[in-house]
């Protein structure tokens, strides 16, 4: 009978492992003219939690831009000129499909409050890097959701 | 000069087994045709749209007909050349100049090679995707894409480089749905099968029954899944009939066509000793072009990271 129950046990916690998880993958543009973007699309099943962006630490490296679209929606986008870190989170709407107010009243650096939330994506996400400025940029953004 | 080769053509290097570097698909999917002239036309089948059978027919008058002929295009055998060169010193380390020669050809041969190689990966991957890879749905994008191909003949295949078939191995196991199933197929029923499961053909063979294709073509990551490819594969019909000419009357997706300067081999090696510049030197020459006949026998899937 004990067999039976580690049997059963490894199994729960089998399921476990493949239920619970995280991923991430890693885009780097490199040596991107101005003006010249990049485009890579997967498909992502999970919650998009972070985004890392990294420079590959040249002078002239000016500000480029990330863009993450699932769908018609903006998950994330931003002009990027350190390694930043980010924790994208987007507006949450009612039964009518309004769009929950932040606490304040807009979507502001300093708005507190419980009605965000880390995207809910099952579809196909493009990532576009794009390099604004007048010199060539090598750049990488990796993206972490969870499964 | 014990340590210098001689000048000539070198047909008896030009023969040489060079081992097909590892991962090297090209030819089982874009077959070699040899031909006489570096360029011309040829012409090939194509697919004629299936059309409802007759259903009724008066007595006395014709079925209707539906004409089926082939189409024409043209190809142009361009010089692929790579040079080996290896130093008198050299030589006396490899052994003598007979052996030298060996490296040396090889050498030049498998540069030739790669860049036939590259070719045809553009051909098969440089196509539109079609679909972004889904590992959730991944059993669907397959039948998606066998249904999309399956009026052309041959062998259903998988072509993907072997990181990327990797990463698709890697993204069904974390599935939740599909992992488990997927695991049970490479693993077997008993850990003494599960250690039989753990190499690379197990896997592949594994993808080919998961996923309903004939084989598994694995090529060259440092290839085909260079530049542009990275993150593609492919479902393709590969010509399974050993047949240069086949494109003549079976829908194939493509040929590789390559000179023959000799009517006998297509491989062109010549060595030649510098006594100015203290080097010895191997080139080999191949004339070819890989010409896509049928692009809607291959169906590309990107997206996988």
């Amino acid at each position: 009978m004990k067999k039976v129950i580690a049997v059963l046990g490894m199994f729960a916690i089998a399921a476990g492992i493949c239920v619970a998880g995280w991923d991430d993958v890693t885009f780097t543009a490199t040596d991107l003219a101005p003006a010249v973007a990049q485009t890579n699309s997967f498909v992502m099943r999970g919650r998009l939690e972070r985004v890392e962006f990294t420079t590959d630490g040249d002078a002239a490296t000016v500000s480029n831009t990330v863009t993450i679209t699932s769908g018609a929606a903006t998950l994330f986008t931003r002009s990027c000129t350190n390694d930043t870190t980010y924790f994208p989170r987007i507006t949450l709407h009612n039964t009518s499909g309004n769009a929950l107010q932040f606490l304040g009243g807009s979507n502001a650096d300093s708005a507190t409050n419980n009605w965000i939330d880390a995207a809910a994506v099952a579809g196909t996400v493009s990532v576009v890097q794009l390099a604004s400025g007048p010199a060539t940029n090598t750049y990488t953004v990796k993206l972490v959701w969870e499964k | 000069m014990d340590n210098y080769t001689t000048d000539s053509d070198r047909p008896d290097l030009a023969a040489l087994e060079v081992n097909s570097p590892e991962g090297f698909i090209g030819s089982m999917i874009m077959p070699i045709v040899p031909v006489a002239d570096k360029s011309g036309t040829l012409y090939y089948a194509t697919i004629t749209a299936d059309a409802a059978a007759q259903t009724s027919r008066s007595a006395g008058t014709a079925p209707t007909a539906t004409q089926i002929s082939d189409s024409s295009t043209t190809y142009t055998c361009l010089e692929r050349n790579k040079r080996g060169a290896i130093t008198p010193d050299e030589v006396k380390q490899m052994g003598g100049i007979a052996k030298a020669e060996v490296v040396g050809a090889k050498y030049a041969k498998r540069q030739v090679m790669r860049a036939l190689e590259t070719s045809i990966a553009a051909e098969v991957l440089g196509l539109t995707a079609e679909a972004t890879f889904d590992a959730a749905k991944l059993q669907e994008q397959a039948q998606n894409a066998l249904d999309d191909i399956r009026l052309y003949e041959g062998a259903t295949a998988l072509v993907g480089s072997t990181k990327v078939l990797k990463m698709i191995v890697e993204d069904i196991l974390g599935n939740s749905v599909h992992g488990p199933v997927f695991s049970r197929l490479i693993t077997g029923g008993s850990p003494q099968i599960a250690a039989e499961g753990l190499n690379f053909n197990a896997w592949m063979n594994a993808l080919a029954m998961y996923l309903g294709v004939d084989k598994v073509l694995a090529g060259d990551t440092n290839i085909w899944n260079a530049g542009t490819n990275a993150g593609k594969f492919a479902f393709a019909k590969v010509d399974a009939s050993n047949d240069p000419l086949s494109h003549k009357w079976t829908p194939v997706f493509g040929k590789s066509f390559q000179f023959l300067p000799d009517g006998q081999q297509p491989w062109h090696i010549v060595s030649h000793a510098d006594l100015t510049d203290v080097n010895n030197y191997f080139t080999a020459t191949m004339w070819y072009d890989t010409v896509a006949l049928n692009t809607g026998a291959v169906y590309v899937i990107d997206g996988v990271v």
